[in-house]
């Protein structure tokens, strides 16, 4: 259940819609140990709750660049999102995006990293759609949201 | 296929480029086709040729890429240095977490049609370690060696 929830919070923080359900929040001790213990060098941590079934989002800065991560309330680490240029993506992906998007500009790239394997969430432009797409390492790139403007 | 990508990486990179004798050479038309197919925007390219496989030294998006196909025109996979900090995040931690006192000497992404990882390879005084990851979330060990 929270696996789902933490994905639709992916979802909104792609589709730059993010609703927190209380500001501000902090987390229990559990948690907050949880995020030192992925993430050492932590800086500048701000929290919030991402759902009402206690999904914590913590937002940090590491190795210079700001990053998302999300954990349960028990202090399981859920996974993490970051924003990222377009060189940044794997070749494949790249040279999907060319062949298969040749009249739309990327606008945004976030990779969601879970324990379990990653993604990443694009949205291109062109003058008259926006969409987001879904890719894979290997170059698969399917529509996650069509029509965003 | 997957076994004779592997041993395509190891040898043109771990190996430093030990199999090309020769530069641009000329390739066929299914290899060409393939090629031009697949990266509609290489720019700068050049061939090299062994006995089992073509290589492709390109620009794409500005950053320097080689492709491997067989005689056939079958992509068999792509390689490309990168950054440690174009690592997936995951990827970061684990090695900072892991390996923190060892240092970086050697990674690349590799993309098969079926799949896509990491290279790396690091050291420390003692001994040197190449890391694979292929879920993007962890790495494991392809190879340690004892420095002599």
């Amino acid at each position: 259940m929270k696996k789902i929830v933490l994905s639709l919070a992916i979802a909104t923080v792609m589709l730059s819609s993010f609703t927190t359900y209380a500001a501000d929040k902090t987390p229990g001790a559990v948690v907050k140990q949880a995020l030192t213990r992925e993430f050492s060098q932590a800086k500048d941590v701000e929290w919030t709750t991402v759902s009402k079934d206690g999904v914590y989002q913590a937002k940090f800065t590491y190795n210079n660049e700001p990053l998302q991560a999300f954990f349960t309330e028990d202090g399981e680490f859920l996974g993490t999102t970051r924003q990222i240029t377009k060189n940044q993506l794997p070749i494949l992906i790249v040279s999907a995006l060319e062949k298969q998007y040749a009249d739309f500009r990327v606008a945004t790239v976030f990779e969601y990293s879970k324990t379990d394997g990653l993604a990443y969430y694009i949205t291109v432009i062109s003058p008259d759609n926006a969409m987001v797409l879904k890719a894979t390492g290997n170059g698969d790139l399917s529509v996650f949201k069509k029509n965003i403007h | 296929m997957k076994k004779l990508f592997t041993a395509v990486v190891l040898s043109s990179v771990l190996l430093v480029n030990a199999a090309f004798a020769n530069k641009n050479e000329n390739v066929n038309t299914r290899v060409e086709n393939a090629f031009k197919q697949e990266f509609t925007q290489a720019k700068e390219v050049s061939w090299q040729k062994t006995d089992a496989y073509y290589k492709a030294t390109f620009k794409l998006n500005g950053e320097t890429v080689n492709a491997y196909y067989t005689a056939e025109g079958e992509m068999l996979g792509i390689i490309h240095n990168v950054l440690s900090t174009q690592l997936p995040i995951n990827l970061q931690t684990s090695l900072k977490k892991e390996y923190e006192n060892y240092w970086i000497t050697e990674l690349f992404e590799f993309s098969r049609p079926d799949s896509n990882g990491y290279f790396i390879t690091i050291q420390n005084a003692d001994q040197v370690i190449t890391l694979q990851s292929t879920n993007g979330s962890s790495w494991s060990t392809y190879s340690k060696s004892k420095k002599q």
